[in-house]
């Protein structure tokens, strides 16, 4: 493998937790619908691919592995609270409405295809390599979410307005997406990964066109302060976490 | 572990009733494991319409084993008699009960034609139990070679009834084994004090 530059490894370390924390805590809050969505393929379809980003979650814990040597389990279960990457969308709770799962999984999943575009072009190359194999899958994520948005958008005025209030409720969260991670400059002026300074208007314009066609708006706007990918979380992310450690924290060192 | 918000559930409102849903069309399934092996019936799935059944086609058996093309069609085609000129894929089921196979392309006047020509070109002598035939044009097709079906980036062996009934079956003998030796414990305990 090829060997990263020891000044790399701390912000390396830190943009590989806001994908697999993204993932792992998305995946976990979709799982959540397992034998509730609103009909039985909907049902299954999501569960599918909830197991799709916990497994993508794991890939990048396991790459994490390479530079730290932690065992991915202890990684995925066994941090702190400020020691979670992920920004915040990814575990507000949907209140088991269809169509707020929706607008999260949207804005959440659109946001993954341009960030893992952007780490396949990565110089370090286990990186690269990675981030274009899970692309290939995030790509199935992102066609799945777009239809239903259009089929949510042109449905009836009902389904239109609840997707419209989803989409609304959850855009001021979805700009926290694109919070820096500390030391990416480190990062970008090493070369090691491509600079993502635009990445909010790919997203934005990308979210634009799906939404106009389907007759919806997403006011989404770019936001500064201090969040998720900084360690600093909502009540609603602890809650998560607690959940999601309470089984691995029964035996911490147990094989699962 | 049930997730707690699970455990206070809103009521579902709105639109779209269970009767609604009951009525969604039905869709059938084919599916082929490998690129070259012949497609055969997978079983079927309620949605709305077209593009939904696809969508759910690639999640439900796409995902349920190594796959690398999907057709999907309204079950009704399959059985149907009547339709127009054009090319229909063929399919046979050759005992009762067994899953229809894929056995080539006719060109043919409408449904009926399409079945008698699958008997002249494919079937011959042999014995068969039915057949189903579909127009192409009312097939939807996924490939994966330009539409990733399976995904294989990660471990998928956890989706196989296999891989999963074997790891599960150990980790159950383990605890069962476990949970006998606690019972057997405290039963020795009781009989002695």
């Amino acid at each position: 493998m090829q060997e990263l530059d020891q000044q790399f490894h701390n912000p390396i370390v830190n943009v590989l937790l806001c994908v697999a924390d993204d993932k792992l805590f998305l995946g976990h809050k979709n799982s959540d619908w397992t034998g509730l969505a609103p009909i039985l393929e909907a049902d299954i379809a999501f569960s599918s691919l909830s197991q799709d980003d916990i497994a993508h979650a794991s890939a990048f814990y396991e790459l994490i592995q390479t530079i730290t040597g932690q065992n991915p389990d202890q990684i995925a279960f066994s941090r702190n609270a400020n020691e979670y990457l992920c920004a915040d969308i990814v575990t507000k709770d949907d209140s088991f409405n269809w169509a707020n799962a929706i607008a999260r999984q949207f804005y959440c999943n659109v946001y993954e295809y341009y960030r893992l575009q952007r780490l396949s072009t990565a110089s370090w190359t286990p990186l690269a390599s990675l981030a274009k194999r899970i692309f290939a899958e995030q790509v199935i994520h992102v066609d799945h979410v777009t239809s239903w948005i259009k089929h949510l958008g042109k449905g009836s005025g009902d389904s239109n307005s609840r997707m419209q209030q989803a989409l609304d409720t959850y855009a001021p969260f979805a700009s926290m997406l694109f919070e820096a991670p500390e030391g990416i400059e480190t990062l970008f002026e090493g070369k090691i990964i491509s600079d993502d300074g635009c990445m909010f208007t790919e997203w934005k314009e990308h979210v634009d066109q799906v939404t106009n066609e389907a007759g919806l708006k997403a006011t989404v706007a770019p936001v500064s302060g201090v969040g998720g990918r900084r360690g600093s979380h909502g009540a609603e992310f602890k809650e998560s976490l607690c959940e999601l450690q309470e089984v691995f924290s029964t035996d911490p060192l147990a094989a699962w | 572990m049930l997730s707690k918000a699970r455990s206070n559930l809103p009521n579902a409102t709105g639109d779209l009733s269970t009767d609604e849903v009951a009525a969604f069309p039905n869709w059938t399934v084919f599916t082929q494991k490998k690129e070259g092996a012949i497609h055969l019936h997978a079983g079927s799935l309620g949605a709305p319409n077209a593009d939904f059944a696809q969508m759910f086609a690639r999640e439900h058996y796409g995902q349920d084993q190594p796959c690398s093309s999907l057709w999907i069609g309204p079950r009704e085609i399959f059985t149907a008699n009547d339709g127009v000129q054009e090319t229909y894929e063929v399919f046979v089921q050759w005992v009762a009960g067994g899953r229809h196979e894929h056995v080539g392309v006719v060109e043919a006047e409408n449904g009926a034609d399409a079945k008698t020509k699958c008997v002249g070109q494919f079937i011959g002598d042999k014995e068969y139990h039915t057949i189903w035939s579909a127009p192409n044009s009312i097939l939807t097709k996924i490939e994966s070679a330009t539409n990733m079906i399976w995904r294989k980036t990660t471990d998928q062996n956890y989706r196989l009834a296999k891989g999963y009934s074997r790891v599960v079956r150990q980790k159950w003998d383990a605890i069962r084994a476990g949970a006998a030796v606690d019972k057997y414990q405290e039963e020795d305990l009781k009989d002695t004090f």
